[in-house]
């Protein structure tokens, strides 16, 4: 069991770096945007063409998946939500579904339903290895770079002039326009590092587990629960969502069996969205 | 030629015209006030000034170039700035926050530092509550804060909305001798007030706007105060 | 601005004669033809059910396939392991909808907004899980609806009808109902609503009550057409892509739109036929454009434009 708890940890940081980029966007914009697991997942497939099928080493095809999930959030940000933002939380909410349902179909279009997998070193070393633990080094490694992002995106937005700007601007557009600072533009901002911490998540779910383009909405639904559990908009709060989730779902399993793993860390999710509608660390963030 | 030039500016909001083909000039280095009553129409000209509501029609000059249809941030890079009605401080942030938040069009972090321990000069309670979230200051103090937060910009235009409403008239004495060292330093003001006695005693020329019109203007010091009531009343010869 | 209520006799000459030609359609029109309608009939009672929560009482609610499972089951599993009448299979899927819509609703209506609707597609998700895991139903592999197999498609064609037209009375009773005017009014502003005595909680659920009960016989008529359920069909995702692109295509918080909506969708969605796996791209490109374009529908930019409606949810003023 201890393996479980051990293991759900580090599969936490890896559910809190999906999470992030649903939390950015909400806490700043106040859209919550359904496409983002199949953002994901795109990021995932094109990791994995790259590696796959044009042979380049992991890293690079990474930071390649990464610059064109940059430049589709932004496109998107530009043409398509910054158009119904102002329409209200419905229209704004079915756009994204829309989305969703158009990438998953087009990915399942162009790459068919089968599994596919990132092939990688760390998903079959174990990192440690002990009588009664034994670490997968694709979920340490997971969890250190989710710890990192978080960190990072943590200072950027609370210490510098950019990441001020941004905060200041889901706070109040009109005084943040006043001071010089351009919204839609902080906007774009806010989405492509978003999808540039979705890339980042997509190379690890890939690398870690096997998927196919209905994967999207299974990760829709943990990013969803993490960014709940640690509440909307909270950074911090998405390390905890995510460990929450992964050890619900891991113990689960032990005790229940794998096939019911993710139906047990539902109901946590269901039981949390009840009682604490605003997430376990609320950060007072917008409705 | 004057700083502002706003000539012939008409603005509605859907079907209803709120402002009718209203002109008017702020000098370098004065103080103008914008005296009416609620509804009149001065937050109207202040919003529309800075770009955040549309110019139907006439023109609104800052430095000899066009503003009006501009985006409120490039106006604002062009260094007219407004401390909006009810302040509107970054809740979410701290003072300290809120300040930097001014020096945002900064390039370098040390000039932001150094304008920051300017403010903090100026107005010492905020340097005091430099680490408190905005929301847990007092109604005057989240006022001080709007303004420092304005001046952050070195702007050379700042528009004050209201800045007076609902604070204790000892406040408000503080605030307007703010305003004044503030307009020593270089910095052009027009403020919106909807007390005569007090706009007329602190600014250097006035208009009077009822109903989307200016129905009286001149220099504070000329201006007597029972007319100016009359035109903010819309009575005895200026009712219609 | 002009309306056509109801009430106006016109109006019910034109609706009882389209009933009247519905009904006498399977004597002259083709297999393809009734199968077409049939489901036509039943994703507009799922369009109007959805509106009726997301474009009337304000529930915009994303798991909504939950009951369209739910009824599908009741189906197979009473008529084929109990050997009980199909219509009354089908009914007992509404009502177990009911239930199990009632069970899970306390935890449910603490949400609101955003939560409420992606709560709601989870629960849907947990049931997906549940019933794939379950032997009782035969796990994944599901089941057979071997009942259904000798109905002739003039009685698939007749249940669909009956459920369409029952459907849209329900809800046009509904909304010009006392429980109507409150929905309406709490879609528009809750607050207000709730300081003018109207309670928000119990007309929300009888709401939803009336809506989880006619997607559940939705569900039930729909797999009497298909045959065969699997949990990852039954509870599937695609259910609500459906009902949102009819609402949103034919104009949310109106009548008419889930029925125009219907129509659209099959009728798309069978050409599509043609180019397989595009359906569903083009569907969600076609939704993303409506709602910039003209977010309120085929229906409600013409009602907006030129007042225009058929069935008005409106109280007559005489």
């Amino acid at each position: 069991m201890l393996q479980c708890l051990i293991q759900g940890i580090l599969l936490g940081g890896l559910y809190a770096i999906i999470g992030i980029g649903m939390s950015m966007v909400f806490g700043i914009m106040g859209l919550t945007n359904l496409a983002h697991g199949d953002l994901m997942i795109l990021g995932t497939y094109i990791t994995m063409l790259l590696v796959s099928s044009y042979h380049v080493p992991i890293l690079l095809a990474v930071l390649i998946a990464i610059i064109v999930m940059a430049v589709i959030g932004f496109l998107m940000q530009n043409f398509l939500v910054n158009r119904v933002l102002d329409k209200g939380a419905e229209p704004a909410l079915l756009v994204t579904f829309g989305i969703s349902i158009f990438l998953s179909n087009l990915i399942l279009k162009i790459f068919s339903a089968d599994y596919q997998s990132i092939p990688n070193s760390l998903a079959s070393t174990n990192v440690v290895s002990t009588s009664s633990v034994s670490v997968s080094g694709i979920y340490l490694f997971s969890f250190v770079v989710g710890l990192v992002v978080i960190v990072v995106l943590s200072y950027v937005m609370q210490k510098t002039n950019f990441g001020r700007s941004i905060r200041a601007t889901s706070n109040d557009t009109m005084a943040a326009e006043l001071m010089g600072v351009n919204t839609k533009r902080a906007y774009s901002y806010a989405m492509i590092l978003a999808m540039v911490t979705a890339a980042i998540a997509g190379a690890l779910v890939g690398s870690t587990f096997t998927f196919n383009p209905a994967s999207g909405t299974s990760y829709l639904i943990i990013a969803f629960g993490v960014v709940v559990i640690g509440g909307m908009g909270s950074l911090s709060g998405t390390l905890l969502g995510g460990v929450v989730l992964g050890v619900s779902q891991l113990l689960g399993g032990y005790f229940f069996g794998t096939g019911v793993q993710m139906l047990i860390a539902y109901i946590v999710l269901l039981v949390i969205l009840a009682v604490r509608p605003n997430g376990l660390l609320a950060s007072g963030a917008r409705k | 030629m004057s700083m502002l030039e706003v000539r012939d500016l008409m603005v509605s909001y859907g079907d209803f015209q709120a402002i009718h083909g209203l002109s008017l000039d702020v000098e370098e280095g004065s103080i103008v006030a914008l005296i009416g009553a609620n509804g009149a129409g001065k937050s109207t000209i202040m919003q529309t000034i800075c770009g955040i509501n549309k110019v139907k029609s006439g023109s609104i000059h800052f430095l000899g170039n066009s503003i009006g249809g501009m985006k409120t941030s490039k106006i604002a890079m062009a260094g007219l700035t407004l401390s909006p009605e009810g302040s509107h401080c970054f809740e979410k942030m701290t003072v300290q926050d809120n300040l930097l938040m001014g020096a945002y069009l900064c390039k370098s972090n040390q000039e932001r530092q150094e304008r920051l321990a300017r403010i903090y000069k100026l107005f010492p309670v905020l340097e005091e509550k430099k680490a408190q979230m905005s929301t847990f200051l007092s109604g005057g103090q989240r006022q001080m804060l709007a303004i420092g937060r304005g001046i952050m910009m070195q702007p050379k235009l700042m528009l004050c909305d209201e800045i007076s409403l609902g604070l204790a008239p000892v406040i408000i004495k503080d605030i307007y001798a703010k305003l004044h060292e503030i307009a020593a330093q270089g910095v052009t003001l027009m403020i919106v007030e909807q007390d005569v006695t007090r706009s007329l005693k602190h600014s250097d020329y006035a208009y009077v706007v009822l109903e989307g019109r200016i129905v009286m203007q001149g220099k504070s010091s000329e201006l007597d105060p029972d007319e100016v009531n009359d035109a903010y009343f819309g009575i005895n010869k200026y009712a219609h | 601005m002009k309306q056509l209520t109801k009430r106006s006799p016109l109006g019910i000459v034109i609706a009882i004669a389209i009933l009247v030609v519905l009904c006498v359609i399977p004597m002259f029109g083709s297999n393809y033809a009734l199968s077409i309608l049939a489901l036509i009939f039943i994703y507009m009672t799922m369009g109007q059910m959805w509106n009726l929560m997301g474009g009337y009482a304000g529930l915009l609610s994303l798991g909504m396939q939950a009951f369209i499972g739910i009824g599908g089951y009741c189906l197979a599993v009473f008529s084929v392991n109990y050997g009980v009448n199909i219509y009354l299979a089908i009914l007992m899927g509404g009502i177990f909808s009911v239930l199990f819509g009632l069970a899970v609703s306390p935890a449910l209506f603490k949400m609101t907004g955003v939560y409420f609707a992606i709560g709601s597609w989870v629960v849907a998700e947990a049931l997906l899980i549940a019933f794939s895991n379950w032997k009782f139903v035969r796990y994944a592999q599901g089941i057979g609806i071997s009942t259904v197999y000798q109905l002739s498609n003039t009685q698939i064609y007749y249940t669909a009808l009956a459920l369409g037209v029952i459907a849209v009375l329900v809800v046009l009773c509904l909304m010009r109902s006392k429980t109507g005017l409150a929905l309406m009014a709490i879609r528009d502003s809750t607050g207000a609503a709730e300081a003018m005595g109207v309670p928000i909680y119990k007309t929300k659920i009888k709401c939803y009550m009336i809506a989880c009960f006619f997607m559940g016989l939705a569900g039930g008529v729909m797999y009497m057409v298909q045959g065969y359920i699997v949990p990852s069909a039954g509870f599937s995702i695609q259910w609500t892509v459906a009902m949102t692109f009819m609402v949103i295509i034919g104009g949310s918080g109106t009548m008419e739109g889930p029925i125009i909506g219907a129509v659209l969708y099959v009728l798309l969605t069978q050409y599509l036929y043609n180019f397989p796996g595009w359906s569903m791209i083009i569907l969600g490109a076609v939704a993303v454009v409506v709602i910039l374009i003209a977010p309120r529908g085929v229906m409600g930019t013409l009602h907006e434009k030129t007042g225009f409606e058929v069935l008005s949810p409106r109280r007559s003023l005489h």
